[in-house]
């Protein structure tokens, strides 16, 4: 009885890979995959989000089931993930993202390059939902001022799933290896899937300061510390010390 | 109030204890709930710091970890013990730092003092002084270095300690704060002066200036063990962790030029300046007068042992309104030292209050046009350089007002009227 089950299974099972294999090869993996990405809150201390929605319609879901979404997303030289807050943030199991080069959070985004960051996170009926916080640096002053332009551009997507789905459905896809997650450093193979943006292009603009003022700043700045250090050199020295207080020779009388 | 106020500083002590471990609590809330964090970015620094060297690693492999590994070792029951424990600790440093106040103040003005309740005052300026609660609850270890000063201070001026071993003691605390913080230094000056039997006046030529530098038995003990303590921590410091301590922890210090916002008056200035190469006039001018002003504080009130605390707290306040980078958490520098000089000012409770109203006014200020600029991304650098233009002013204006009423010895004008009864 029991080893008729398992024959059952073992041929359920094998009609479920066939036809999935069949289903994979007959739509090549055509991912309809979408992407909604947003900047959140105001100021220099933001966070990207994304949404993202696979294959829309519920009874596709099981091809992503148990599935691990990596995103790899570019930021511009104005713009920095704190490696250490990450950390933190993947202590507490908030976000699971890690930077994939050094970053310093110090530099001006003249002195500093581009920087790639990982997200990671399961999907979850189809649907995952992923934020990273990002932060402006300070950009070198202008002529004229007013605010600089930092184009944050779409990520890359990629996929990574516990048994070969993958490898049949998506074959002419080099798998990419990156870290498997954010608390280790053993790699895993991944493969870049396709998708649509559903948002405008994130633009994040940053005030700088005005080189026309340079010349005005640093004489009204010099000027205030002369004349400040000046008035203070001059009580200290006018200052007429009594050694031990009597109320009838009050200086200030 | 007043029967508050004349409850013994026991109960102060516990009701500054207490406040400041029920923010410590609210801070874990206000953590996760809002997006502008209670707790300070350097508290996580120090965290992260001890993580390392728990792990066997260099402090210094936290990224803008900028301090004494002294710092880190601290904070390493944070790992053990729970996230709040450096709070806690930095927290116990005010009120140690409170008891060091109340024993300095009642020796500064003698038997006297204990008639009144001029010594627990003082000392409830810093216990309940809502910056000096703000910056340990948050998580900044600046009261560290301050209780180290206030008590190097107190041994150098009374006599808990008698003979070479209170100088001793006294250089050897002062030694822990300069490797902690650089700032101390400058109180070195003042504080060798002080202790000096020759004294100089303004009749004093160069030449007997120089001469009366020569150091006396106390002054040797004083300045000896400042230099050996200071010597053995960084040495042991760099045989640890090499030129990477030194960096971090001194010459980034010495030459750091931040140009995000801050309240320096040089802010906006370094700023422009951060691309342009060549002389840099604006801080060459900033720095020679610092010097000068603190070279004159010196000769001024260092020489005179009762004056020395004013000495120290003049300093404090001229460090940190021309320093080039200028945080809240820099105030306690001088705060730590107000209350044992505050009873001296003879002014009118009025006029007091109306200098705290331009000091907090002028922050207030500054801190609005941050805000805009920070978290509204709002273009407003001129506007944020004429309120550190203010801030600078108020804090130079209120130094000197402080200069022109201090009266050594002068009690809250309480002391006098004791004087009088008695006699």
């Amino acid at each position: 009885m029991l080893g008729c089950r398992q024959n059952m299974r073992v041929l359920i099972s094998c009609i479920v890979f066939l036809s999935s294999v069949h289903y994979l090869s007959a739509f090549s993996c055509e991912f309809n995959v979408r992407l909604k990405q947003t900047l959140k809150n105001e100021g220099f201390h933001r966070n990207l989000t994304y949404g993202i929605i696979l294959n829309g319609e519920d009874d596709q879901c099981w091809l992503f089931k148990d599935c691990i979404l990596g995103l790899e997303q570019v930021l511009p030289r104005g713009v920095f993930a704190n490696p250490d807050e990450l950390s933190a943030l993947r202590r507490i199991n908030k976000i699971n993202a890690v930077p994939k080069q050094q970053v310093n959070v110090e530099l001006p985004a003249e002195q500093s390059p581009p920087t790639v960051t990982y997200v990671i996170e399961k999907i979850q009926n189809c649907k995952v939902y992923m934020w990273l916080p990002v932060h402006a640096r300070y950009h070198a002053a202008l002529y004229g001022g007013g605010m600089t332009r930092n184009k944050i551009n779409p990520p890359k997507l990629y996929l990574r799933c516990p048994d070969q789905r993958l490898e049949m459905c998506n074959r002419s896809a080099k798998p990419v290896n990156f870290l498997c997650n954010g608390s280790s450093k053993e790699k895993c193979s991944w493969k870049e899937i396709p998708y649509s943006v559903m948002s405008e292009s994130i633009v994040w603009k940053i005030p700088v300061g005005n080189l026309d003022h340079y010349t005005k700043i640093s004489v009204g700045t010099a000027l205030v510390i002369a004349i400040g250090s000046l008035y203070l050199i001059k009580a200290i020295h006018e200052h007429k010390l009594i050694t031990s207080f009597n109320p009838f020779n009050n200086p200030l009388s | 109030m007043l029967e508050f106020l004349n409850l013994p500083l026991s109960y102060h002590l516990v009701a500054g204890a207490f406040i400041r471990l029920m923010l410590i609590f609210y801070a874990d809330y206000h953590d996760d709930i809002y997006d502008v964090p209670y707790t300070d970015v350097d508290y996580k620094v120090f965290s992260d710091a001890a993580r390392h060297v728990v792990n066997g690693n260099s402090p210094y492999n936290r990224h803008t970890y900028r301090y004494s590994p002294l710092i880190a070792y601290m904070l390493v029951p944070n790992m053990f013990l729970g996230k709040n424990f450096g709070k806690l600790l930095f927290s116990s440093f005010d009120i140690f730092i409170t008891m060091a106040v109340k024993t300095l103040v009642e020796h500064q003005l003698g038997p006297k003092s204990i008639l009144t309740r001029i010594p627990s005052y003082c000392a409830m300026i810093w216990l309940y002084n809502p910056m000096s609660i703000g910056i340990s609850t948050r998580g900044n270890a600046d009261s560290v270095p301050c209780y180290f000063i206030v008590l190097s201070l107190l041994f150098l001026q009374t006599d808990l300690m008698k003979g070479l071993k209170k100088y001793a003691l006294s250089g050897f605390l002062l030694g822990v704060a300069i490797h902690l913080r650089l700032y101390p230094l400058a109180f070195s000056f003042p504080m060798y002066l002080s202790i000096s039997t020759s004294k100089v006046t303004r009749s004093t030529t160069l030449r007997d200036g120089m001469l009366l530098l020569w150091p006396n038995k106390n002054q040797l003990a004083l300045a000896g063990s400042c230099m050996a303590t200071l010597l053995f921590l960084t040495y042991g410091m760099y045989a640890l962790y090499g030129y990477e301590f030194l960096f971090e922890t001194y010459i980034y210090h010495l030459f750091r030029k931040d140009t995000r916002h801050n309240f320096s008056v040089l802010f906006y200035y370094s700023y422009l300046s951060m691309e342009l190469m060549g002389f840099d006039f604006v801080k060459v001018i900033s720095q020679i007068f610092e010097a000068s002003i603190l070279f004159l504080i010196s000769l001024k009130f260092g020489p005179d042992p009762k004056n020395l605390p004013f000495a120290m707290f003049c300093q404090a306040v001229v460090l940190v309104a021309f320093n080039s980078v200028m945080t809240s958490q820099y105030f306690v520098w001088f705060l730590s030292l107000l209350p044992v000089v505050v009873h001296s000012f003879n002014m009118p409770k009025s006029r007091a209050l109306l200098l705290g109203i331009i000091w907090v006014t002028a922050q207030g200020a500054w801190l609005f046009y941050a805000y805009l600029l920070e978290f509204k991304c709002r273009e407003v650098f001129i506007l944020l350089w004429l309120k550190s233009i203010v801030f600078f002013c108020a804090n130079i204006f209120i130094l000197v007002q402080l200069v022109k009423s201090y009266v050594p010895g002068y009690g809250f004008g309480q002391i006098s009227s004791i004087k009088t009864k008695v006699k």
